[in-house]
């Protein structure tokens, strides 16, 4: 082992100097170890791999859009929504989003992506007037939609996903509510979203009982 | 746990707000083995661990007021060691667990969350762990009611929050705040990255140092760091303005009765006054005996344990939407909480393990979590006969250390240092 004859101390780590004072040790490497092993270099092959999956996916449909429907640019919000949930997979894997990805992160940029789009589509002048009645329940549908996926796909427990699909669901049936309300004209999109966001309900309700009770015990703190 | 919640004990719902990529609130407990360590062997050690640690094996959930735990059913990962210290828990990396076990050469770590538990606690988990890995090795060891065994099952008191427990709503006290001397220092590139120096030395020799001052082991070298800190900022005219104030965790089992495995201890902040000049040790220590009897007496500490659960029942923050709270904590944590402290030492005392277990086992270490504004902090456990004093900083100078130890030698400890950083 190393000894530093300034400090005093016996060094275990192999090194040539010191590590309170950085002077020259004395004595041999005997006895010595590494104490840790040296940092990894960041992989940032990881990071090309998926971009180059990302880009390829979103140019296949930018190429698909522009070859058989180049009159409708479907194919900006749905680049738009790819690129997106990769940057929140990336900034959940870097822990900046703190505790998982939650409903708002898909609903509602989702919602804004759409209303974008509605105003490109409609040469850039505030042409709202479908959004209430196509585009609310479309986005809500979309949102059950994925996380289902997410669910059936993913190996993920059924509590993981209870809250957002209930609350989902809960918002799928505001659509209609307006339209009884008269506060928007009655679509087939409203219905849809109505007639799969309560068969969403009556799905957790008599599947996950317990576990819904367990989640909204947990989810407002109610023991 | 089977599909039930757990609510967050009073201190851990503070970590979630606070945590950031440079202040992780990640701290490690490791066990240095005397054989190379199989990592078939810890794998099932941890996987077998399960039931008996049922508040380790979480997940952390957000509520609409508060985040709760969760049982995390998905798989364990054990891997090796890859030169990172306490960095932030990967949620996806790790599954959604709030721990990681790894393993390097002869060493067993395991780093958590801060959320999940204290020291003891972590300690208790390793402990459990090392004992049942040793076990699957082929060792037979009796565990002597000194550590955890997978064929003990959880008991409520292991799981209960004893903050709330001793919450009486009477005699609250905040804890004092001043502002105190920092640490300066060039901080290294990285945020995450880390420097740590650990200390070994054996126990006896540590004690009679102490003793020579006719002082406890916590106070001696509670002394040691601030006359450290002082000639480490001997040129800097705010050591001479400002107080040192050093925060010392008291582990709130000792003074209480509790067998919780979650986060059970408080803090309390000794200052020393002013110095124009360097004190010598037994007036810095006189000085901390009155900090001592003052902060860490039994009822002062009852009064913080007051003012802190109080804080969680006052109606304001209890019905305050979580994304607020969470906001509101993290700002004032970053704002204020740090500039009233200029070091820590967190002394976990003696590690009593199995008489069968001590021999196969060459130290157990702890590295303390780093937070943002406190460049230097220090931890010290013993085991098997000897104590490892643990140094983490985020800055290059390591001048604290260098006096901290070179004053263990001139009491005649015998010191044997490791560290990350090589040169």
């Amino acid at each position: 082992m190393y000894q530093c004859n300034q400090c005093g101390v016996t060094v275990k780590t192999a090194a040539t100097r010191c590590p309170l004072c950085h002077g020259l040790l004395d004595g041999g490497p005997a006895g010595t170890e590494r104490s840790y092993p040296t940092c990894s270099p960041r992989k940032t092959r990881r990071f090309w791999t998926e971009f180059g999956v990302i880009a390829a996916i979103m140019g296949f449909h930018v190429l698909l859009n522009l070859f058989v429907s180049p009159q409708v640019l479907w194919s900006i919000p749905f680049c738009a929504t790819v690129a997106y949930s990769w940057l929140l997979v990336a900034l959940d894997r870097k822990g900046v989003l703190r505790h998982g990805i939650t409903w708002t992160y898909h609903l509602l940029p989702i919602t804004a992506l759409l209303m974008l789009y509605n105003l490109y589509t409609n040469g850039g002048g505030p042409a709202l007037s479908w959004f209430p009645t196509y585009g609310i329940a479309f986005c809500i549908a979309l949102s059950l939609l994925i996380n289902y996926g997410w669910f059936f796909l993913s190996r993920r427990s059924a509590l993981d996903v209870l809250p957002s699909q209930l609350i989902i669901s809960i918002a799928g049936l505001i659509p209609v509510l307006l339209v009884v309300l008269r506060v928007i004209a009655f679509t087939w999109a409203c219905v849809g979203t109505a007639v799969l966001s309560v068969a969403t309900l009556l799905f957790i309700l008599l599947a996950y009982r317990t576990k819904t009770r367990t989640m909204l015990q947990s989810y407002f703190h109610v023991l | 746990m089977e599909n039930t919640w757990l609510k967050l004990d009073n201190a851990a719902k503070l970590y979630p707000a606070k945590v950031r990529a440079d202040d992780t609130c990640v701290y490690r407990v490791y066990a240095s083995l005397k054989e190379a360590v199989q990592p078939e062997l810890l794998y099932r050690s941890v996987c077998d661990l399960k039931p008996r640690f049922p508040t380790f094996y979480v997940k952390l959930r957000n509520g609409f007021f508060w985040n709760h735990y969760e049982p995390n059913e998905q798989d364990l990962i054990v891997s090796r060691e890859n030169g990172d210290i306490c960095a932030l828990m990967d949620g996806h990396g790790n599954h959604g667990y709030l721990f990681a076990v790894r393993y390097d050469q002869r060493r067993i770590s395991l780093e958590a969350f801060h959320a999940l538990g204290d020291g003891y606690a972590a300690l208790q988990f390793l402990n459990a762990l090392v004992y049942r890995y040793l076990t699957l090795a082929g060792h037979r060891i009796d565990p002597m009611n000194r550590v955890a065994t997978v064929d003990q099952r959880p008991s409520a008191a292991e799981m209960e929050d004893s903050y709330t427990r001793y919450y009486t709503g009477a005699q609250k006290r905040a804890a004092d705040a001043c502002l105190a001397y920092q640490i300066r220092g060039t901080a290294f590139l990285s945020p995450a990255e880390c420097g740590v120096v650990h200390g070994r030395m054996e126990t006896p020799r540590l004690l009679d140092a102490a003793h020579r001052y006719r002082t406890t082991i916590t106070k001696y070298l509670t002394a040691l760091l601030v006359q450290s800190i002082w000639l480490a900022g001997a040129e800097n005219p705010e050591v001479r303005r400002l107080p040192i104030c050093i925060n010392v965790p008291v582990d709130m089992r000792k003074r209480l009765p509790s067998q919780t495995l979650r986060n059970f201890s408080l803090f309390f902040t000794a200052r020393i006054s002013v110095m124009d000049s360097l004190l010598p040790m037994p007036e810095i220590i006189a000085c901390l005996d009155r900090e001592f009897e003052t902060n860490a007496d039994i009822e002062a500490l009852r009064r913080l344990l007051n003012a802190n659960v109080s804080v969680e029942k006052n109606p304001l923050i209890t019905w305050m939407p979580l994304a607020v709270k969470q906001i509101m904590i993290g700002a004032v944590a970053a704002a204020i909480s740090n500039r009233h402290l200029t070091s820590s030492l967190s002394n976990l005392g003696e590690l009593v393990l199995p008489d069968g277990m001590a021999p196969l086992i060459d130290h157990y270490g702890v590295i303390p979590p780093l937070g943002t504004d406190i460049p230097v902090i220090a931890t010290a456990l013993s085991s098997c006969g000897q104590t490892e004093i643990t140094f983490v900083r985020k800055i290059i100078e390591t001048d604290v250390e260098r006096f901290f130890f070179k004053g263990l030698v001139r009491d005649g400890v015998e010191v044997t240092l490791t560290t990350n950083r090589p040169e």
